[in-house]
């Protein structure tokens, strides 16, 4: 899963602009699928028929776009303004190299004599070399989306960081339940949403279009065991952590015990979600159109929204055991 | 631009949950070059130009709002004086001392504690809402309920103003004129030439957008594969505000915006409107900061499976005040790349 997670992770997809993320998983998971397509918004969305005698509709979601920026102005000199594309922890942008879909690279830094607890979307500005607005405008338009420069490295005990793991690591899920299902009882929409870390805007179309019975959305959490953090039960390394509630869904009691119950016969240990702020994709699939039984699994994080966010690919693999356990289920 | 139909608009009173009177002199303006007007259960304005020639390729939705900031008659003092709950995000700094209109005709004047007996803490801000009351010259409650009852709604008095350097100013100009330009695309289309099934919305309730668009249930209904959304944008090129924070300039051209707060517009339209302008010298301009802003887009471009968006802007000073002041250059900006736009 390493190799595929950084396939993943170094292919740009800012909010709204996705393009390129979505043409690499599109090509990977097409071979386990029976088609592949885009809507509206941009959705990528991977469709597997079932073969079961009362096969439901079943979406998983994973948001493929990821944190950034946007430029929104150039100034005489070439300096390069931005507005956010999701939520960007400042202290922890400042200062880094950021990378355009071009290729080309600048750093991020805030403005002189700026306190780090006042660094923010007006505080920071992009540096690329130019010498004068013409210049800087000849490599970048009003409109371009930039990020923070890709990376995936490994740790001690199958742990991993970088970014952006958030979500990459949840698409890395859905292409692993579509590798390794053993069959598809239910028909399966696997779909990668976008625009996500704006304020979840893709996975509302998209579960419009699909009017799933059932519905997961997959994305990272948080983890309560680093340092002076606030008391939280899920930790890094004990498990995927199926979401009971967040800031902005209770999941449906089906839809947690079914997850439960499919971890429970496969021995994969899972760890379960209490959120009080925050949400994911889960909220819209609940509610779009007629509604449907959703719930969602999260991937223990810890530094989400920052460039070493660190995961356990042991927490990840059990989580792929559940989805693909949710393939192969008769649901009712 | 023409701006004679302008001018009857910027006339109207029509705050938000109340826009009839917009409606009907829009209804009248557009009736005689639409295959269809209706109006939608909540009341939008819907009206449809279908090609002349074959089929149509795709259907294109263009909405501009025909509400405006307004309020609310809320209570009625024992002494006749009118307390208002305001509708949309008014400019409050303005209020005091304003010329106010009912929807029915009657005018009153927003009136406030007298500045001379304010405190120092009191003078260096605007006045709440809560402490202000309009007052129609009436001797007690009795004769206040003759003219006006709780549930009225009123908006700031309409004033058309022409300025120099082709400036125009007016209550609620900024949106208003944006309705113009899609009157005059309407008396303006060649259907013979066009390609796509055209839906004209002008919609209610853009400006109470904490709690709801109107425009998000006529792109339910319509379900349209694009749609432009014009509304005016703020302008803030003034000195102490830096470059990157100004938003659009009056009189800089249509407003182009790749994002706002709210919304990513269609990246593959945003580029090509941008070119289009660039090669054909068309003023434009991008909003130098997505802070604040949002349209009715934000509601429109989540709608059903998805309706790929498109924002033009006609930049204005005084947003939701009682003056608002825009730039016939950017009206004729703007309605050049409408033109482009509907094929
Ligand atoms: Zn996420």
């Amino acid at each position: 899963m390493f190799t595929e997670l950084k396939k993943f992770v170094m292919a740009d997809g800012v909010s709204g602009d996705e393009a390129g993320i979505s043409a690499v998983l599109a090509a990977e998971i097409a071979p386990y699928v029976d088609e592949v397509k885009t809507d509206a918004m941009g959705n990528l969305i991977a469709f597997k028929k079932g073969t079961g005698k009362n096969p439901k509709k079943v979406m998983f979601a994973a948001h493929m776009d990821e944190i950034g920026f946007m430029v929104t102005f150039i100034d005489d000199k070439g300096f390069i303004r931005l507005s956010k594309m999701g939520g960007i922890n400042y202290g922890a942008a400042a200062f880094s190299e950021v990378v355009f879909k071009s290729g080309l690279r600048g750093v991020i830094v805030p403005d002189a004599n700026t306190a780090p607890n006042d660094f923010g979307p007006n505080k920071v500005y992009v540096d690329i070399g130019a010498r004068t607005k013409k210049e800087a405008e000849k490599k970048v338009k009003i409109g371009d989306t930039c990020r923070l420069t890709p990376s995936l490295a490994k740790l001690m005990n199958g742990r991993v960081y970088g970014r952006p793991i958030d979500d990459r690591i949840g698409c890395v899920m859905l292409f692993e339940a579509a590798r390794t299902a053993k069959h598809f009882e239910n028909d399966v929409y696997f779909v990668f949403t976008v625009q996500e870390e704006v304020g979840v805007r893709g996975a509302k179309t998209a579960a419009f279009g699909i009017m799933p019975d059932y519905a997961v959305a997959v994305d990272i959490g948080g983890s309560g065991d680093v340092p002076n953090c606030a008391p939280f039960a899920v930790v890094l390394g004990n498990g995927i952590a199926i979401k009971i509630k967040d800031g902005m869904v209770i999941c449906h009691k089906t839809m947690v015990d079914t997850m439960k119950k499919i971890a429970e016969e496969t021995k994969t240990p899972y760890q379960l979600e209490i959120l009080e702020r925050g949400g994911t994709d889960t909220c819209m699939l609940q509610q779009t159109g007629a509604g449907c039984i959703a719930g969602a699994l999260s991937v223990p994080t810890r530094y989400g929204h920052s460039g070493v966010e660190i995961v356990d690919m042991g927490d990840v693999a059990g989580g792929v055991k559940i989805l693909a356990g949710l393939c192969e289920a008769e649901l009712a | 631009m023409n701006t004679e139909f302008l001018k009857s608009l910027a006339k109207v009173c029509a705050p938000s949950g109340a826009e009839k009177a917009a409606a009907s002199i829009i209804e009248k303006e557009i009736a005689p070059f639409c295959d269809e007007v209706k109006y939608d259960k909540i009341g939008n304005l819907i009206a449809k130009i279908s090609p002349k020639n074959g089929a149509p390729e795709k259907k294109m939705m263009l909405v501009s709002h025909m509400d405006e900031v307004g309020f609310m008659v809320k209570s009625i003092d024992n002494d006749g004086r009118v307390r208002i709950a305001l509708l949309g995000d008014v400019d409050t700094r303005t209020l005091s001392g304003r010329r106010v209109t009912f929807t029915n005709g009657v005018c009153g004047i927003v009136a406030a504690k007298p500045i001379h007996v304010l405190s120092e803490g009191e003078r260096s801000k605007p006045t709440a809402v809560k402490s202000l009351y309009i007052e129609l010259g009436t001797k007690d409650k009795a004769e206040t309920e003759e003219l006006i009852r709780v549930g009225d709604y009123g908006t700031f008095e309409p004033k058309f103003v022409e300025m120099k350097n082709g400036h125009l100013a007016g209550k609620a100009l900024g949106g208003r004129s944006c309705v113009a330009l899609l009157c005059e695309l309407i008396r303006t289309i060649d259907k013979e030439k066009l390609k796509d099934e055209l839906y004209f919305v002008f919609s209610v309730k853009r400006e109470i957008a904490k709690m709801q668009f109107g425009a998000e249930t006529a792109a339910f209904t319509l379900a349209p594969d694009f749609a432009v959304i014009l509304d005016a944008t703020a302008s803030a090129d003034f000195d102490g505000v830096k470059e990157y924070d100004r938003g659009a300039k009056c009189g800089g051209g249509v407003v182009l915006a790749p994002a706002d707060m709210k919304t990513i517009y269609d990246r593959r339209a945003f580029a090509e409107a941008v070119s289009f302008c660039e090669e054909n010298e068309i003023s434009f301009q991008y909003p130098a900061t997505a802070a604040g802003a949002e349209t009715e887009a934000s509601a429109i471009h989540k709608t059903g499976v998805g309706i790929p968006s498109l924002s033009l802007g006609v930049a204005t000073r005084n947003l939701r005040s009682g003056a608002e002041i825009i730039s016939q250059n950017d009206l004729d900006a703007t309605l050049a790349l409408l033109k482009h736009l509907v094929k």
